[in-house]
């Protein structure tokens, strides 16, 4: 064995055991406790949805409109005589998976320009980054409203495009930030004197150094983009009328509350809440285990 | 009724300087009055009573701004271009018409002092009222008058208006025959014409011979009405001033200004009403937001009325060109179970026509539609349909709100698979249904199946004549049947009330065979004011009386 290899194999023995260390630290915080689970019964009724609902989502009784919670109907009933439980349970798949894709569009495209720039330097990082600092001045809100107006769209796929779109520079920037000390350090010079092409040197050298904060900005945007796509969906774009989305699901029935019909209301709106906690809750412990 | 409250509803309801008599003979005479009276009967409140009773206000500070929530402004409020709610609201303000449709469905004189035909509906003579002058302070002559109604004629101007006359009334029709009085002569016998010259035609209030009141007009609103134009600010509010000047001295408003604010849900002006931030709700209150208000600080405005969601369903292409789908379709709807169980029972019961709304004209021995979900499969199986996809094209409003996903999860047991399209542009083109070409948009009168809001009328002749006839400019289901043509020519000209309610019944069961469009129930118009305020209502077509709002 080399004395290089030899050195690199303690290195990743060491970051082995630096990650195994930060995990145990997670899994004693009581904070990522309560955000797993929280985060991971929504998961459940978004994979298990199916089973979980007891009437059909969109279905209208309109012999049992606006019943309050009760054995029969757990949620209670909306104004149309819909079954609340069923359809905040049916409304978690669509927010799940629109907030996972839209984070992940955004991850992936802000990794990859964060990678690029903060490793090329010069003109091409003043050049990209001045555009990505351009779009990210724009209100995500604003951002899909116009879209989504222009298009006249009540697509799920261009709201979830247009918030990962505003997500990239956001990405970029923190990746770049971290890419910029970690092309400095001796194993990324030892790459380039191994003659390495540049993608095996982002993606292969220095893409596993920056993936904390990488993972920590991936669970930040998930909740912001839970609250984006709630906060679109309350506003009725994006969706269609009747939807089990949870933000129409608060659209169409706050006015309620104050006729003291609160349960249509409150039920969706506290699970936008306590999908969003959870997610945060999950994203400071993580920031915390990482020291980020 | 006793007979000190039935004073108290003479007083509030007869018009000044009209025997109540001759009044009511004047409502009769249009074949209506009494079918209105009835549904007033059926679903009335006090409350409307009340709001429309005058109270001693001496001891009550008066004057300050009157702020009433209403619906969003779709088109230009002009009388040209009106066509929504929200538009033709901001002009009851400032206009006047010929004749005013009330709560209770009865027609008031306003600009026209008194109406009457000698030839039994074919020619009519009008009394203008002296007088009354414009805004901006010239007098209102009987050449206005003439104007204000030939106007619409013109094709020139593309009034939204000019399709409740379409072979009914030609401009030559309209003449001046004195400086008070002016005679329109219809094409054929029209025993509804004070209800087509009354305020439930929106765009037909007051405007200056010659002066252009399509786009444009909404920067001035020279009419003359009880309020002046303040500020119009597109999709927010508009503001008044009194009319100092107004020529009902009665009605001259007791408030300094009026602000109108546009909502997108009535629900959620409930909220600031109940919240003290608004006075007044005159747009359509759902019934289960009523049934919840807190009726310590609100007080609710009822007013049974013709209006109604219409859905059709296009007959020249698409899904629901063969009839046994559009029959099968309106099978699928639990029609009596939505308007007990969602509408808290009020309303009138549909069964697919536009005569359902008016009691004296409905033949009852027409059998009601139910929900038969294995005569609707049949009818596909023998259609040979397995069920297909197609578009809800609507708006968003409270009450469209609840009827399309109803109609959605009706519809489903059919294989009929519905996604709803809202957008703000549903009325924004085509015009006409003869203008909408033939393809597929989510546009009202293009579009395969929609949802459109009718208000009140006092009769049924608009929607015969617009929306059902073939030549309708509103026949947004494309509907041609020669029997149907028939039919409502035969009401609409018909010299008795037997003649119009055989041909009244003619026109139900066509309607039910053919099934162009489906009328799922006629509403009880419910608004809303805040305690200690009076005066304030919206009719059925949700134009509101605000001249008269006092603090109590």
């Amino acid at each position: 064995m080399t004395q290089a290899s030899a050195l690199r194999a303690a290195a990743v023995l060491e970051r082995k055991r630096i990650r195994k260390e930060r995990f145990a630290q997670l899994r004693r915080n009581p904070a990522f406790i309560l955000g797993a689970l929280l985060l991971g019964m929504w998961l459940i009724a978004a994979l298990f949805g199916n089973f979980l609902t007891r009437f059909e989502p969109g279905g209208v009784d309109v012999l049992n409109v606006n019943k309050r919670p009760s054995d029969e109907f757990w949620f209670g009933t909306d104004n149309i005589g819909r079954d609340v439980y069923s359809r905040v349970v049916a409304g978690t798949r669509p927010i799940i998976f629109m907030a996972f894709s839209a984070t992940a569009i955004g991850t992936l495209f802000g990794t990859t320009l964060g990678l690029l720039t903060g490793y090329m330097k010069g003109r091409f990082d003043v050049i990209v980054m001045r555009i990505l600092d351009a779009i990210s001045a724009l209100p995500v809100i604003v951002i899909a409203l116009l879209a989504l107006a222009a298009l006249e769209g009540q697509s799920e796929v261009i709201t979830v495009l247009i918030i990962g779109f505003v997500f990239t520079p956001i990405i970029a920037r923190t990746v770049r930030a971290a890419v910029l000390y970690e092309a400095e350090l001796d194993y990324v010079a030892a790459a380039k004197l191994r003659t390495e092409k540049m993608p095996h040197i982002l993606f292969v050298e220095i893409l596993p150094n920056v993936l904390p904060p990488i993972i920590v900005e991936f669970t930040i945007r998930l909740g912001y983009a839970v609250f984006a796509i709630a906060t679109l969906s309350f506003l009725g774009v994006g969706v269609e009328l009747g939807s089990p989305n949870w933000g129409s699901q608060v659209a169409e029935n706050y006015s309620g509350i104050f006729g003291n019909l609160w349960w249509a209301t409150v039920f969706p709106a506290g699970a936008i809440a306590t999908l969003a906690i959870g997610i945060n809750l999950i994203a400071d412990s993580i920031m915390e285990a990482f020291e980020i | 009724m006793s007979e000190i409250e039935q004073d108290k509803l003479d007083a509030a309801t007869t018009p000044r300087g009209l025997s109540r008599r001759h009044f009511i003979q004047g409502v009769a005479a249009t074949g209506v009055g009494a079918g209105l009276l009835g549904l007033a009967a059926c679903g009335g409140d006090d409350t409307t009573e009340e709001a429309v009773t005058e109270e001693t206000t001496a001891e009550v500070a008066q004057g300050g701004t009157l702020r009433v929530g209403g619906g969003k402004v779709a088109n230009a409020p002009t009388p040209f271009t009106t066509n929504d709610q929200g538009s033709l609201q901001v002009l009851c303000c400032v206009g006047e018409y010929l004749i005013w449709n009330n709560d209770k469905g009865e027609l008031e004189p306003r600009i026209a002092e008194s109406w009457e035909s000698t030839d039994g509906g074919t020619t009519w003579t009008i009394k203008i009222r002296q007088g009354v002058t414009f805004h901006d302070g010239s007098p209102l002559t009987a050449d206005d008058v003439v104007y204000s109604l030939t106007a619409h004629l013109d094709e020139a101007n593309a009034s939204t208006q000019a399709g409740t006359f379409a072979g009914v009334l030609e401009a030559a029709g309209v003449t001046k025959v004195d400086d008070s009085t002016i005679q329109i002569a219809c094409s054929a016998p029209t025993g509804a014409l004070p209800n087509l010259i009354s305020s439930t035609t929106y765009g037909l209030i007051m405007i200056k011979s010659g002066e252009a009141a399509g786009e444009g007009w909404q920067t001035t609103m020279n009419s003359c009405g009880p309020w002046v134009l303040g500020t119009y600010t597109e999709g927010d509010r508009t503001t008044f001033t009194r009319n100092d000047a107004y020529w009902d001295t009665n009605r001259i408003p007791a408030f300094d200004s009026l602000e109108l604010i546009q909502f997108d849900s009535a629900d959620a002006a409930v909220a600031q009403l109940t919240a003290g931030e608004i006075d007044a709700v005159v747009a359509k209150i759902n019934p289960s937001t009523a049934a919840a208000v807190d009726t310590n600080v609100v007080e609710l405005v009822r007013v049974p009325s013709a209006s109604h969601l219409m859905v059709h369903m296009r007959n020249d292409f698409g899904p629901f060109q063969d009839k046994r789908i559009r029959k099968a379709a309106a099978l699928t709807l639990a029609r009596a179970d939505y308007l007990s169980g969602v509408l808290l029972g009020e309303g009138v019961l549909g069964n697919d026509s536009i005569i359902d709304a008016y009691p004296t004209l409905k033949d009852t021995s027409v059998a009601q539609r139910e929900i038969d979900l294995e005569a609707a499969k049949a009818l596909m199986a023998e259609a040979g349909s397995e069920g297909f996809d197609v578009d809800l094209s609507s708006y968003s409003r409270d009450d469209i709100n609840l009827l399309a996903p109803f109609l959605k999860s009706s519809l489903a047991e059919i294989g009929i698979n519905v996604t709803i399209k809202q957008a703000d542009s549903y009325y924004t083109e085509p015009w006409s249904a003869q203008e909408s070409k033939k393809q597929e948009s989510n546009y009202w009168l293009e579009s395969n199946f929609g949802i459109t809001d009718f208000g009140h009328r006092g009769s049924p002749d608009v929607v015969l004549n617009r929306v059902i006839k073939s030549t309708g400019d509103w026949n947004a289901a494309q509907y041609k049947s020669d029997d149907m043509d028939a039919a409502i020519t035969a009401f609409v000209t018909g010299a008795t009330e037997a003649d119009r309610q055989a041909a009244a019944k003619t026109i139900q069961e066509i309607a039910l065979e053919d099934s162009p469009y489906i009328f799922l129930y006629f509403d009880v118009a419910t608004g809303a004011v805040r305690k200690g305020l009076t005066g304030v209502y919206a009719n059925g077509m949700a134009q509101f009386e605000s001249a008269s709002a006092r603090n109590v």
